[in-house]
C-alpha cells in the first residue's frame, strides 16, 4: 500500500508535467498565429510625412547649422502631446551628433522613418547628414 | 497513515495544477478578446484617416462611421491640425474637431497630409 502511494505521487508529478510542457508549447503556438500580442500603433507614416514637410519647408536643413529650435517647435505642434518622440541626428559614419527625446517616449513602443540630407537649397553639400524621427504611443 | 498523506499530497498538486491551468486559460482568453478588439478598432480608425486624406474632407468630415463603409456600431473622434511654417515661425491652426472625447475602449490612427502645408489628421475610434 505504501508503494502505490508513492507511485500516486510521481504520477500527479508527471501529469504536472505533462500539463506544464503541453500549455507552455499550445500558448506559443497560439499567441503566434491568432493574436499579435506585441503588435502596436503603427505610427511610420506620421514619422515620415512630417519628415517630408520638414524637408518642403526648409526646416530640416537647420540641422547643417546645428540650430535646433525651429525642428523642436514644428514637433512639439504636429505630434499630439500624448504621443512620445526622439529624434536624432547622424553624420554620414553614423555617428550621433544631436538628439531631442520626449519624456513619455517609450523606445519599445515606436516607429520610426529616416530622410538622408546632402544638400541645402539646390547646393550640394559634402557632408550627408541623417534626421531619425521615432514616435511611441 | 503516511498513505493517507502522500495521496492526500498528490490530490493537492493535481488541484493546484487543475487550478492553475483554468485560470491561465481565462485569463488568455480575456487577453486574446481585448486584443482583438483594440486591432480591429485600430484597423477602423486608419480605414476612417485614410478615407478622409483621400477625400480631401478636412473641414467637415463626416463623423458617422456607415459613410466609410463600417457597419459596426462605433462612435468616431476626429481632429484635424494644420501646421504651416511662416516668416513668422511654426503656426498651428484646428480645422476640426469633434465634439466629444473617448475615454475607453478606443483605437487610433494618426495620419499626415502634405500640401503647402502639413495636415495632421488624428481619428479615435471607440465603442
Amino acid at each position: 500500500m505504501y508503494k502505490t502511494a508513492q507511485a500516486r505521487v510521481i504520477e500527479a508529478i508527471l501529469a504536472s508535467f505533462i500539463i506544464f510542457s503541453s500549455l507552455l508549447i499550445s500558448s506559443n503556438y497560439l499567441q503566434t498565429n491568432a493574436v499579435n500580442f506585441n503588435k502596436n500603433q503603427d505610427n511610420r507614416e506620421l514619422a515620415s510625412g512630417i519628415l517630408s514637410y520638414l524637408i518642403q519647408s526648409g526646416i530640416a536643413t537647420d540641422v547643417y547649422n546645428s540650430k535646433y529650435d525651429r525642428i523642436l517647435d514644428f514637433l512639439e505642434k504636429a505630434i499630439p502631446p500624448d504621443y512620445g518622440y526622439r529624434i536624432e541626428a547622424y553624420d554620414e559614419n553614423l555617428n550621433l551628433l544631436w538628439y531631442h527625446q520626449r519624456n513619455n517616449f517609450d523606445k519599445t513602443m515606436c516607429n520610426s522613418s529616416y530622410i538622408i540630407l546632402n544638400g541645402r537649397n539646390g547646393t550640394e553639400y559634402t557632408n550627408i547628414l541623417i534626421i531619425v524621427l521615432c514616435i511611441s504611443k | 497513515m503516511e498513505n493517507l498523506n502522500e495521496t492526500i499530497f498528490g490530490v493537492i498538486i493535481i488541484l493546484i495544477v487543475f487550478i492553475w491551468t483554468v485560470n491561465n486559460i481565462i485569463i488568455y482568453s480575456n487577453i486574446s478578446e481585448e486584443k482583438e478588439m483594440e486591432n480591429l478598432l485600430n484597423n477602423y480608425a486608419k480605414i476612417i484617416c485614410q478615407q478622409i486624406i483621400y477625400n480631401k474632407e478636412f473641414k467637415n468630415p463626416s463623423e458617422d462611421p456607415q459613410n466609410y463603409g463600417i457597419k459596426d456600431n462605433i462612435k468616431i473622434y476626429i481632429q484635424i491640425k494644420e501646421i504651416e511654417n511662416t516668416n513668422e515661425g511654426v503656426k498651428e491652426k484646428i480645422l476640426f474637431e469633434s465634439s466629444k472625447k473617448p475615454l475607453i475602449n478606443k483605437g487610433e490612427y494618426v495620419g499626415a497630409y502634405i500640401d503647402k502645408t502639413l495636415i495632421i489628421v488624428r481619428v479615435v475610434v471607440y465603442v
